[in-house]
C-alpha cells in the first residue's frame, strides 16, 4: 500500500469551513462512483427500515397468526396478508425481517464502534509511546490475533449468556486487533513528521499531540476500518445466531435462518430463508461499497485509476 | 381467539424497544430493568434456549403470557441448557422452571417418577426432588409402593400417590409428546416400538423385519454415543447402544413390564426380598466362553463397587447366593418392588474373565476403561466405531434371539435436518427421534416412508421452587397450574401430536396411570377464585398482591 | 538487526503469546457454566454426581488444575474426553485432518480463482467486465459461509440432486484408514460443495489484492517501456506483473489459513462435515471441557503458527522491509 498521505489537517479551521470541506470531499468521492452511490442508497434504506421498524412491521414478529378457523397458519407461502409468508409457528416473516434490520444495524454499529475505539487507542498509544508500552500492547494484539474468531465468540457467549450485548462485546473483543495494527503503523510514520515536532515546540503535551494532532490524520483510515468492521460484525452475528448461540429473544436474520434450518424448512420454504439471507448479503455489501469509496481518501492513488 | 394469544410475545417488542434506545446511543449501558417494578408478585420462569429444545422455550413464553394475564409479573429467563442444569436442577435457585423427564424404559415402572422426584430425602442439592416437595404423608405412600411386589396391590398405592400429587401440584405436568419416527418401508416393515423409545427400542433393533436382500439396518440419531463402557450408565442414549452388546437378566417388554431375558425364570421367593433367577442354558460371550452364574454374580457385585449409577441400582442387594450352575438368589436388604424392573433390567452382564483384572492389573478405573473388544453376550457385537461418523455392529449369531439384520449401522447426524436429508436420499433407514411437525407432514407424502407412532411416558412439566414464596402456597401452585394452556400448547406447538398430561404417570403407561386424578383444566376464572380464597387480592392495575 | 536475530526475537514473542493463549483457554473453560457431569444430572442423582466430579479431579483448587493442565500440554497430552471416555488426542486427530484437508481445498480453490480473476480485473480495468467482477467479488465477500452453503445446498442438492446432502463419505462404505480416506471419488464427491462454499467466501481477499497490486505494477513506467520494446502484453503481464503481485499474496495466504480454521465451524455444521469446528461446538454444548479445549487449542495453534510464518515470509521475501 502507498505511504503517501494528506498533508496534516490544520486545526484552526472554523466549524463551517470544516463542514463545507467535508461536503465537497463527500461529493467528490461519491459523485462519480456508481457503486458507492448504490451502497449509500441501500445503507440509507436499511437505516430507514431499522429506525421505523415498529411502524413498518405489519405484525408482531412473535405472534402466531391463525386463519379463519383458528388454526395456526403454518408455513404459508407469500400472500397479500403475509408478504413473505409465515414460519412453522405462523409468524410473519416480513415483520421478522423488518425487525431484524434493527438487530443487524445495532450489532454492526455497536461492535464496530467499540472495536474501532479500542483499536484506535491501542494503536495510537502503542505507536506513539513506543518502548515497552508498545511491546506490551502489541503482544496483547498478537494474542487477540491468536484466538480463532468464531470459536472464541461462541465460548464467550456460552459463558456470558446469549444476550445481544454479550455477543456485541464478544465480537468487539476480537475485532479491535486489525485497527490497532494499522493505526499503529500509521502513527509510526506520522510521529516523524515536522508538524508533530512543531506541536512539541509549541509546548503541547503527549495527550494533546496524540489526540489533537496525530489522530485527525489517521481518522480517515479509522473510518474505513469502522466501515469494514460493521460488515464483519453483521456477518459474525449472523453466523453465531446460525450456529444456535444467538439471542433467542430477538428475531435477527441469522436467527431466522437458524430457525428455518432447525425445523428443516430450508429445502422448500424459500420465502422464509431468502429474505433474511439476502438482507444480510445486501446490508454487508452496501457497507463494503461505501467502504470502497472511503478507501480513496486513505489511498488517493486509487482515485486516478478508475 | 385462542387463550393467551392477544399479548403473545409482548416481551419481544419490549426488548426491541430497548434495543432501539440502545442503538440510538450506541452505548454500552445495559438494558433497563423490567417494566414491572414494585407492585405485583414477580416470578421468573427458567427455561433452556431454543437451540436446545425449541418446544420448551416456546411453551414457556405461552405460560408466561397466561400467568401475566392472571396478574403476576412474569419474566422468562432463558439460558444455555448447562446453565439451566446448574441453576435450576443442582443449585435449585429458581422460581419456576420448565423441565422434562425423558422416558427411558426403566422409568415405565412408576418408582423413579413417584419416589425419586418427590420423596423428601431427595430434596438435596443435585437431588432429583429439585422442587423440594416435603410431605411426610406422601413420603409414606412413596415408600409403600416400593415395598409391594404384587402388581395389583402396588397399583392402588401408585394411584394414591398420583392423586396426592395432582391435588398438591408440586410440579405441573403439561404434556407427553407423541413420538413419530420415520422409516424406509421399502427396506423394513413391522417396526417393534416401545413407549418412550419408539424406533429406538431394543426390540426394534433385533426385531424389525428387513425386506429381501436387506442386510444392514442404518439407524440415524442426532447425537453420538458417548461411551460403550458397560459400567457407565450416565448417558441415556449411550445405554441404548450398550444394551445391544451387553445382555441383561430381564428386559422391559413391549407392554412396559419386565420380562425375563438372559434369565429363563425370575421368581419372587419371599415378599421380604428374595428373588431367584435361573439363567438360560447355553449362552456364550462374544469370545466363545460360556456365560456362567459366577459371571452374573460378578456383574452385579462389580457394578456395585465400581459404577456410580450401578451402585444406585444394586445397593439394595444384601447378598447374591449361587444355588447351582444355573440358579442364583438375590437377597435384598428390604423389600424393593422395582428390583426386577429397575435393577435386573439395567445391570449389564459382563464377562468376569475380562473385567476381573480391572483395576488391579489394568490400572484404570473400570468406569473409564475402554475395553478393547467390547465382549458382551448381547445380540450384537461391535465391529468398528468411527467417532461421529458411524458405529457398526454385527449380529451375534450364537445369541438365543439373533437379530433379523446382519449389521446395525448407527449414524450420528449433526442435527435432525441432515438426518432427514439422509433418509430422503435413502442413505439411512430410520431415525430415532421425532422430526419437526412440518417435516413429518412433508415426509408423509413420500411413498417409501412410513411412521411408527407411540406416546412418550417422559413428561414435560413446570416446576415450582417450594422453598420460595409464594410457591410454598398450594393455592398459588394450583392457580398457576390452572393458568397453563396445556391444550393450546399441544395444539399450537406440537401440531396436536401429543397428549395433555394431568398426572406424572403418563396415560400411555396404561397399567400405572391413574385416570381419575383431579384435572386442573385451563380456566383463568377458576385460578383467580383459588387465589382469592387464599386471601390474595388485586390492585387497581390488576397486579396480584400477597394476603394482608 | 539481522534476519537471524529478528527471527529469534520473534520466536520469543510467539512463546509469550502462546502461553497467554493457553492461559486464556484454561480460564475460559473453567468459567463456562456447568460441569461435564451436570448434563446427566437427571440420570445421576446427587451422590453419584459428586463421586464422578471427584474422579475427574474437578474438586481440586483451580491453581492445581492449572498447573496440571500446563504439565499435561507439555507432555502433548490433551487429556481424556469426559463424554467419550477416550483420549482426546485419538478423537481429535482425525477431525483435525478432516478440517485441514477441507480448508486447504477451499483455499487452493479460492486463491486459484481469486488470483486469476484479480489479474483479469486489473487487465480489463475500466470496462464493464471489471465493474461486474468487482460487484461479484464483494457479493461473495458479503455472504456469510452458512448462507452460501445453504444456497449451494438448495440449488445443487435439493433442486438438481447432483451432490449428497452432507457427510464425508457414503454411509456403510468401506472404511479406509490414514491418507486412504481422502483418496477416493466418494470423498471428492462429498467435498465439492463444502470446499466450494469456503472458496467463495475466501476468494474476495486474493482477488482484490491481486487486482490492486497488479494495478500498481501495470501503472508503473517500466511496463510501458517493455510494451514499447515490443513484448506481447500477456508476456509482460506474466513476466513482471504477476510475479511482483504474488509477494503480498503469499503472506496474506498464510494468515488466511489461520482465519479459515476458525471459520470452518460454520461450513462443517451446514454440511455435516466431521471436522474440528463441529467437534468444538458439540463439545461446548456437551460441556466436554477437554475435547472443546483441545479443538480450540489446535485451532489457535494453527493460527499462531501461520501468523508467525506470515511474519517471517513477509520480511524474508520483501527486501524493502526493515526488521523493526
Amino acid at each position: 500500500m502507498s505511504n503517501r498521505q494528506h498533508e496534516p489537517a490544520s486545526t484552526t479551521n472554523s466549524l463551517a469551513d470544516q463542514v463545507r470541506r467535508g461536503w465537497s470531499t463527500f461529493t467528490a468521492l461519491f459523485g462519480n462512483d456508481r457503486l458507492g452511490q448504490i451502497g449509500l442508497l441501500l445503507l440509507l434504506g436499511f437505516i430507514f427500515i431499522g429506525a421505523f421498524a415498529p411502524f413498518l412491521a405489519p405484525y408482531d414478529p412473535g405472534e402466531m397468526n391463525r386463519d379463519d378457523q383458528g388454526d395456526i397458519l403454518r408455513l404459508d407461502g407469500p400472500s397479500t396478508d403475509h408478504l413473505f409468508g409465515t414460519t412453522q409457528l405462523g409468524r410473519d416473516v416480513f415483520s421478522q425481517v423488518i425487525v431484524g434490520t434493527r438487530v443487524s444495524l445495532l450489532v454492526g454499529v455497536s461492535a464496530a464502534t467499540m472495536s474501532v475505539f479500542i483499536g484506535t487507542n491501542v494503536g495510537l498509544i502503542s505507536g506513539y509511546k513506543g518502548g515497552y508500552v508498545d511491546d506490551v500492547l502489541m503482544r496483547i494484539t498478537d494474542i487477540a490475533y491468536a484466538l480463532p474468531f468464531l470459536p472464541f465468540v461462541i465460548v464467550l457467549v456460552v459463558i456470558l449468556g446469549a444476550d445481544i450485548m454479550n455477543i456485541i462485546i464478544a465480537i468487539a473483543l476480537i475485532q479491535w486487533r486489525s485497527t490497532a495494527r494499522v493505526v499503529r503503523s500509521q502513527v509510526l510514520s506520522h510521529k516523524e513528521r515536522p508538524y508533530v515536532e512543531s506541536a512539541y515546540a509549541a509546548g503541547a503535551g503527549d495527550l494533546r499531540v496524540m489526540y489533537r494532532h496525530i489522530l485527525p490524520n489517521v481518522l480517515p483510515l479509522v473510518f474505513l476500518y469502522a466501515a469494514l468492521a460493521i460488515a464483519w460484525a453483521i456477518i459474525a452475528e449472523a453466523s453465531i445466531a446460525f450456529l444456535g448461540f444467538g439471542d433467542p429473544e430477538l428475531h435477527s436474520w441469522g436467527q431466522m435462518i437458524y430457525d428455518a434450518y432447525n425445523v428443516d424448512a430450508i429445502r422448500f420454504a424459500y420465502w422464509w430463508v431468502i429474505p433474511p439471507g439476502m438482507s444480510i448479503v445486501l446490508l454487508a455489501m452496501s457497507v463494503f461499497f461505501v467502504g470502497r469509496t472511503l478507501e480513496q481518501i486513505t489511498n488517493p492513488e486509487l482515485r486516478h485509476r478508475e | 381467539m385462542q387463550p393467551g394469544d392477544s399479548n403473545l410475545n409482548r416481551r419481544d417488542f419490549t426488548k426491541a424497544a430497548t434495543l432501539a434506545a440502545g442503538g440510538a446511543m450506541v452505548g454500552l449501558a445495559g438494558c433497563a430493568g423490567g417494566e414491572n417494578g414494585g407492585n405485583g408478585i414477580e416470578l421468573e420462569i427458567t427455561v433452556n434456549n431454543p437451540s436446545f429444545d425449541p418446544f420448551r422455550y416456546e411453551y414457556a413464553q405461552m405460560v408466561a403470557d397466561s400467568w401475566e394475564e392472571l396478574g403476576f409479573a412474569v419474566e422468562v429467563n432463558s439460558m444455555d441448557w448447562n446453565a439451566v442444569v446448574e441453576e435450576a436442577l443442582i443449585a435449585q435457585e429458581y422460581d419456576t422452571s420448565v423441565i422434562t423427564w425423558d422416558g427411558s424404559p426403566e422409568r415405565i415402572d412408576p418408582h423413579t417418577f413417584l419416589y425419586d422426584l418427590f420423596h423428601s430425602s431427595n430434596s438435596v442439592e443435585g437431588g432429583r426432588n429439585e422442587v423440594n416437595y416435603d410431605n411426610p404423608d406422601y413420603d409414606d405412600l412413596a415408600e409403600e409402593q416400593a415395598r409391594i411386589f404384587d402388581d395389583d396391590e402396588r397399583q392402588e398405592v401408585v394411584y394414591e400417590c398420583q392423586k396426592v400429587l395432582a391435588e398438591e401440584q408440586p410440579r405441573t405436568p403439561v404434556a407427553n409428546r407423541t413420538q413419530i419416527m420415520p422409516y424406509n418401508n421399502e427396506r423394513f416393515s413391522d417396526p417393534e416400538v416401545l413407549i418412550g423409545e419408539s424406533l429406538l427400542s431394543f426390540w426394534n433393533m433385533i426385531g424389525v423385519e428387513p425386506a429381501d436382500g436387506v442386510e444392514d439396518l442404518r439407524f440415524g440419531y442426532p447425537e453420538e454415543v458417548g461411551s460403550l463402557n458397560p459400567l457407565d450408565y450416565v448417558g441415556a442414549h449411550d445405554r441404548t447402544a450398550i444394551r445391544l452388546i451387553y445382555d441383561r437378566l430381564a428386559r422391559i417388554d413391549q407392554d412396559g413390564l419386565p420380562a425375563p431375558w438372559a434369565a429363563e425364570e425370575i421368581d419372587i421367593l419371599d415378599e421380604d426380598g428374595e428373588v431367584a433367577v435361573t439363567i438360560r442354558e447355553g449362552m456364550t460371550w462374544h469370545d466363545g466362553e460360556d456365560v456362567t452364574v459366577e459371571d452374573v454374580q460378578f456383574s452385579f457385585e462389580f457394578a456395585n463397587e465400581h459404577s456410580p449409577i450401578g451402585s444406585d441400582w444394586t445397593d439394595i442387594i444384601d447378598e447374591i447366593e449361587i444355588v447351582d450352575d444355573r440358579e442364583l438368589v438375590f437377597h435384598l436388604e428390604e423389600p424393593f418392588a422395582p428390583f426386577v424392573s429397575n435393577t435386573l433390567t439395567q445391570v449389564n452382564l459382563i464377562p468376569m474373565h475380562v473385567w476381573e483384572d480391572v483395576p488391579d492389573e489394568i490400572d484404570e478405573e473400570p468406569v473409564d476403561w475402554d475395553e478393547p473388544d467390547h465382549i458382551g453376550s448381547g445380540p450384537f457385537q461391535l465391529d468398528y466405531w468411527e467417532l461421529e461418523e458411524e458405529m457398526v455392529m454385527t449380529a451375534f449369531d450364537d445369541h438365543f434371539e439373533p437379530p433379523n439384520v446382519e449389521r446395525l449401522i448407527k449414524v450420528p447426524g449433526s442435527d435432525m435436518s441432515s438426518l432427514v436429508g439422509f433418509l430422503e436420499e435413502e442413505q439411512i433407514d430410520m431415525i430415532g427421534q421425532t422430526p419437526e411437525p412440518n417435516t413429518i407432514d412433508r415426509l408423509e407424502d413420500e411413498e417409501f416412508i412410513s411412521f411408527a407412532e407411540v406416546d412418550d411416558h417422559g413428561f414435560h412439566h413446570v416446576n415450582y421452587q417450594m422453598e420460595r414464596e409464594p410457591f410454598d402456597d398450594v393455592a398459588v401452585r394450583r392457580a398457576l397450574a390452572r393458568a397453563i394452556p396445556k391444550a393450546d400448547i399441544v395444539d399450537a406447538l406440537l401440531d396436536g401430536r401429543g397428549t395433555v398430561a394431568d398426572s406424572v404417570i403418563a396415560e400411555v403407561n396404561e397399567f400405572w396411570h391413574n385416570p381419575d386424578v383431579e384435572r386442573l383444566e385451563y380456566d383463568l376464572d377458576a385460578a383467580r377464585a383459588e387465589l382469592e380464597e387464599a386471601g390474595y387480592t388485586w390492585n387497581g392495575d390488576g397486579q396480584i398482591q400477597y394476603p394482608e | 538487526m539481522s534476519f537471524q536475530s529478528y527471527v529469534i526475537r520473534r520466536i520469543g514473542q510467539v512463546i509469550v503469546t502462546y502461553w497467554a493463549f493457553l492461559t486464556i483457554l484454561f480460564v475460559l473453560f473453567r468459567v463456562v457454566p456447568g460441569d461435564p457431569v451436570s448434563m446427566h444430572v437427571q440420570d445421576l442423582g446427587a451422590e453419584a454426581r459428586e463421586e464422578r466430579i471427584a474422579e475427574l479431579g474437578l474438586d481440586q483448587p483451580l491453581y492445581v488444575q492449572y498447573v496440571e493442565y500446563l504439565r499435561q500440554l507439555a507432555r502433548a497430552d490433551l487429556g481424556q474426553s469426559m463424554i467419550y471416555n477416550e483420549s482426546v488426542w485419538n478423537i481429535i486427530v482425525v477431525k483435525f485432518w478432516n478440517t485441514i484437508i477441507l480448508m486447504a481445498a477451499s483455499l487452493i480453490l479460492a486463491y486459484a480463482i481469486g488470483i486469476l480473476g484479480g489479474a483479469l480485473l486489473a487487465w480489463y480495468r475500466g470496462t464493464a467486465f471489471e465493474k461486474g467482477g468487482i460487484v461479484l467479488t464483494l457479493l461473495a465477500r458479503s455472504s456469510p459461509e452458512f448462507w452460501t452453503g445453504i444456497v449451494l445446498l438448495g440449488v445443487f442438492v435439493f433442486w438438481l440432486g447432483l451432490f449428497p446432502v452432507g457427510g464425508m463419505r457414503s454411509i456403510g462404505s468401506e472404511l479406509a484408514t490414514g491418507v486412504g480416506r481422502y483418496l477416493s471419488w466418494d470423498f471428492v464427491y462429498h467435498a465439492v460443495l463444502p470446499a466450494l462454499t469456503g472458496a467463495i467466501y475466501f476468494l474476495g481477499t486474493p482477488a482484490l489484492l491481486m487486482r490492486n497490486s497488479m494495478l500498481d505494477v501495470l501503472n508503473a513506467d517500466f511496463i510501458e517501456i517493455k510494451k514499447a520494446e515490443g513484448l506481447h502484453p500477456w508476456n509482460v503481464l506474466y513476466k513482471h506483473a504477476v510475479r511482483n503481485s504474488i509477494l503480498p499474496l503469499v503472506t496474506i495466504a498464510a494468515i488466511a489459513v489461520g482465519m479459515a480454521i476458525g471459520g470452518s465451524v460454520v461450513i462443517e455444521t451446514v454440511f455435516n462435515w466431521p471436522g474440528m469446528g463441529r467437534a468444538m461446538v458439540d463439545a461446548v454444548n456437551n460441556n466436554d471441557y477437554q475435547l472443546a479445549m483441545a479443538a480450540f487449542f489446535l485451532m489457535g495453534s494453527v493460527v499462531i503458527l501461520m501468523n508467525f510464518v506470515a511474519d517471517l515470509l513477509y520480511v524474508y521475501l520483501d527486501p524493502r522491509v526493515t526488521y523493526e
